[in-house]
């Protein structure tokens, strides 16, 4: 790669970190998802800096161009990351549905204890 | 009817039926306790209900089949009831099948028993997709449990107190297959019982075009899943 490419792609680097530093320091962004925005960027200014490392990764990816081995990397990082909020998505929408169910039943036992029939009333006469 | 019986009836949007199903339920099975989960509803069930004075579980947003008839069962565990029954709100149950279900759970030991619309009545019909539907997974638990299951998507299921609190560990979708295969690799016995049901005449499907595409394959994950994870708890009850 290009020293004027090399350049560009670090300064990139700086100003997407800064950014996510920001966002961070805003509360808009959690420090987990941060740490792996800001790991991934620094991963691949380093290797894009460092011209033999990514030689050595385009050849262990069996790649014949470092472009072509930067774009799987970028790929797998991509799927990994949709992965990832999946899970978060998954994880969220099971506490809310949790959440959801918790808040129903506690105010059926509140109607229960204030107001004595509803429905058969079997449940209420056996209960300890 | 020695076993107290709680019937958990889930409904999403069913103000126009549900108080004919409840009304019906308190003449021919007045030992039943009732409990209906208005599932997110918008159309005033959950008002409709409580005018008849009707126990009810009010989820704020809907949360699906499954979800709801879990927050029903959860609450049927926490009472200590032996046999949670469930039935659909849109009046294609006939109520006088819930005395039917719990009968038989206590005739034949089961652990739970499905009011079947296939085995030996082939009464019901409905679309042809749907028909298919069933069909598949009438066979794919058939290849699972070792066992044909002719009806597993029956809404109508009695289940005593050690399946409910089976069926309260995993994640299901709309307690069709999926339960079905994960309570029968736990060692639950599950029988059948001829039921006949109507036509819905008010409302339309829970399912849309979309959900009904998505349905057989997200139950075939929800059936590996829940078999792997039913495994990996053993096989004892």
């Amino acid at each position: 790669m290009s020293l004027q490419g090399v350049i560009i792609i670090d300064v990139l680097a700086v100003l997407f970190i800064a950014g996510i530093l920001f966002l961070m320091r805003s509360g808009w962004l959690y420090a987990s998802y941060a740490a792996l925005w800001i790991v991934s960027t620094l991963a691949l200014a380093i290797l894009v800096s460092v011209p033999p490392l990514l030689t050595r990764v385009t050849s262990a990816l069996g790649a014949e161009i470092p472009v072509s081995a930067l774009t799987l990397l970028a790929f797998a990082l991509i799927v990994l990351v949709l992965v990832l909020f999946s899970v978060k998505l998954t994880e969220l929408h099971e506490r809310q549905t949790s959440l959801i169910q918790a808040l129903a039943l506690q105010a059926l036992d509140d109607r229960e204890r204030h107001a004595p029939v509803e429905g058969n009333d079997s449940a209420r006469t056996s209960r300890p | 009817m020695s076993l107290r019986t709680l019937a958990v009836i889930p409904a999403f949007n069913e103000a126009q039926t549900i108080a004919a199903v409840l009304q019906r339920l308190r003449e021919v099975a007045p030992e039943v306790d009732r409990l209906v989960v208005t599932d997110g509803s918008r159309d005033g069930t959950p008002e409709a209900v409580r005018s008849m004075g009707e126990r009810h579980l009010e989820l704020v947003c809907n949360v699906g089949y499954g979800r709801a008839l879990q927050a029903g069962i959860l609450y049927a565990m926490r009472r200590s009831y032996d046999v949670v029954v469930t039935l659909d709100a849109d009046g294609q149950h006939d109520p006088r099948d819930v005395p039917r279900l719990v009968q038989e759970l206590e005739a034949s030991g089961a652990d739970v028993v499905i009011g079947s619309r296939f085995v030996r009545t082939r009464s019901y019909t409905g679309p042809l997709g749907r028909r298919i539907g069933q069909a598949t997974f009438s066979v794919l638990t058939r290849v699972l449990m070792g066992r044909r299951i002719y009806d597993t998507t029956s809404g109508l299921k009695a289940m005593r107190n050690g399946a409910c609190r089976a069926a309260l560990e995993g994640r299901f979708l709309d307690f069709h297959s999926e339960v079905l295969v994960r309570l029968s690799t736990l060692g639950f016995r599950i029988v059948e019982l001829p039921i006949v049901v109507e036509e819905r005449t008010v409302g339309g499907s829970m399912y849309s075009f979309v959900s009904a595409v998505a349905y057989p394959v997200k139950t075939t994950l929800f059936i590996i899943t829940g078999m792997l994870d039913a495994w990996l708890r053993g096989r004892t009850k």
